[in-house]
């Protein structure tokens, strides 16, 4: 099977560049996308397109037209942490929850973090462990989507939408593991980071009848 | 901005300094700061900064906007213009201005700051206090933009990597580089950040 192509959002920081150009992550990547100068052209032979972390919701308001059309054609659309999503999307609703960032340092100390289903081929390209440093939020779950990590507060952190924009798909997350690998600041975040974009790169493939 | 937005704008009271915003409003410890301004970065150009005297350009900008306008911005501050620049720089803002290198296969533990020499901003922030952060270390920076010629170093991390430098031109242009995480975010004390972000105000708008 083929590869996925994927496309990146590029916003211009300076975690941006160094996330999307790190050799380990542009080989997942079948272009990237610099905001300001983005058009229809550049999405047109995507299978995937990825809102990196930290894209500002005001350069990504004037797109979402754009990102409508492109779920409309059957293509999947991914919304990474930290794009304030409540800002933006129509689709979703996105819950901002205090962020944890020492429950690691504590004895006993958990993420807060849950899987409904540990075997999700997602997890077949990441540890569990490796999903878990902290989050931002979540979205409430609707008809139609599946929660692939969820947290204590209830919310979909990573969750899976087939329903809202079909025959597109829509994946979305609290997580913000481009952030935090450009910056080389948390080592999970760039094993989830790589994970993620294998997963994509396969289809972001879903449970199996069988596994149900 | 065009020209014609400056040449209007100048018609009215603009504070010394600009806060150029992210996509997102200005940082907390700035909110109250007197003689400051903000504008979003999709409203300026490199060559705008020259509207004020000083300009601080936060971790999370796109450098790449503003790195397109590098020979404006090194104009400006031979002129008298003062600039502030924060986050892990990665595009060259400046002619000659090298990437960010991470400091590889250390611990956080070994990433502790040590204090070269005085600076009115940084000294608002001393090493225990922006190492604080809960315990969790490494948050101050990861690594350093290699310093321009003539830079004097202020900070060391892991007691050798320059990771906070000042470059000053004949006059009062001023460049102050950090190579991580905006200071004002560092440490666990909101009074010491806001105090930090009232003398880079201050500093960005004086003339020493």
């Amino acid at each position: 099977m083929q590869d996925a192509r994927i496309g990146a959002l590029d916003a211009g920081t300076y975690y941006h560049r160094a996330a999307l150009t790190d050799p380990a992550v542009a080989r997942w990547l079948h272009r990237t996308c610099y905001l300001p100068e983005l058009d229809a052209a550049a999405l047109v032979d995507l299978d995937t397109l990825v809102v990196t972390c930290r894209t500002p919701p005001r350069r990504i308001r004037p797109i979402v037209p754009l990102l409508e059309r492109f779920l409309a054609a059957g293509h999947t659309l991914v919304i990474m942490g930290e794009t304030f999503p409540e800002e933006w999307w129509p689709h979703h609703r996105f819950v901002r929850l205090p962020v944890d960032f020492t429950w690691w340092r504590r004895p006993g100390g958990v993420s807060g973090l849950q899987f409904p289903d540990p075997s999700h081929p997602l997890f077949s390209h990441v540890a569990l462990e490796h999903c878990q440093w902290h989050y931002h939020g979540g979205f409430e779950v609707g008809s139609g989507a599946t929660t692939v990590i969820g947290c204590r507060e209830g919310h979909a952190v990573l969750l899976d939408d087939t329903a809202c924009c079909a025959p597109g798909r829509v994946i979305a997350t609290g997580l913000d593991p481009f952030y935090h690998h450009g910056a080389g600041f948390m080592p999970n975040a760039t094993r989830f980071l790589h994970g993620l974009l294998g997963w994509l790169a396969d289809g972001a493939q879903r449970p199996s009848v069988s596994m149900l | 901005m065009s020209t014609m937005d400056l040449q209007g704008a100048s018609t009215r009271a603009r504070a010394p300094v600009l806060y150029v915003e992210p996509g997102r409003p200005r940082s907390p410890p700035f909110a109250a700061v007197p003689g400051l301004e903000s504008l979003d970065q999709d409203e300026l150009c490199a060559a705008d900064f020259a509207g004020w005297r000083g300009v601080i350009l936060p971790m999370h900008v796109d450098q790449r906007r503003f790195a397109a306008g590098a020979d404006a911005i090194a104009g400006w501050l031979a002129r008298g213009g003062r600039l502030y620049v924060g986050g892990n720089t990665n595009y060259p803002l400046l002619p000659g201005l090298a990437p960010f290198r991470r400091v590889e296969h250390v611990t956080p533990a070994q990433l502790g700051i040590t204090v070269v020499d005085v600076h009115p901003v940084l000294d608002t922030l001393p090493p225990e206090v922006a190492q604080a952060n809960a315990g969790v270390q490494g948050f101050y920076a990861r690594g350093h933009v290699p310093p321009l010629p003539g830079a004097r170093v202020l900070r060391l991390i892991g007691g050798r990597f320059p990771v906070d430098w000042e470059l000053a031109w004949p006059g009062r242009g001023r460049l102050l580089v950090h190579a991580g995480n905006d200071p004002w975010t560092t440490g666990d004390d909101p009074a010491r950040q806001v105090a930090f972000a009232h003398a880079l105000v201050n500093w960005l708008a004086g003339d020493d």
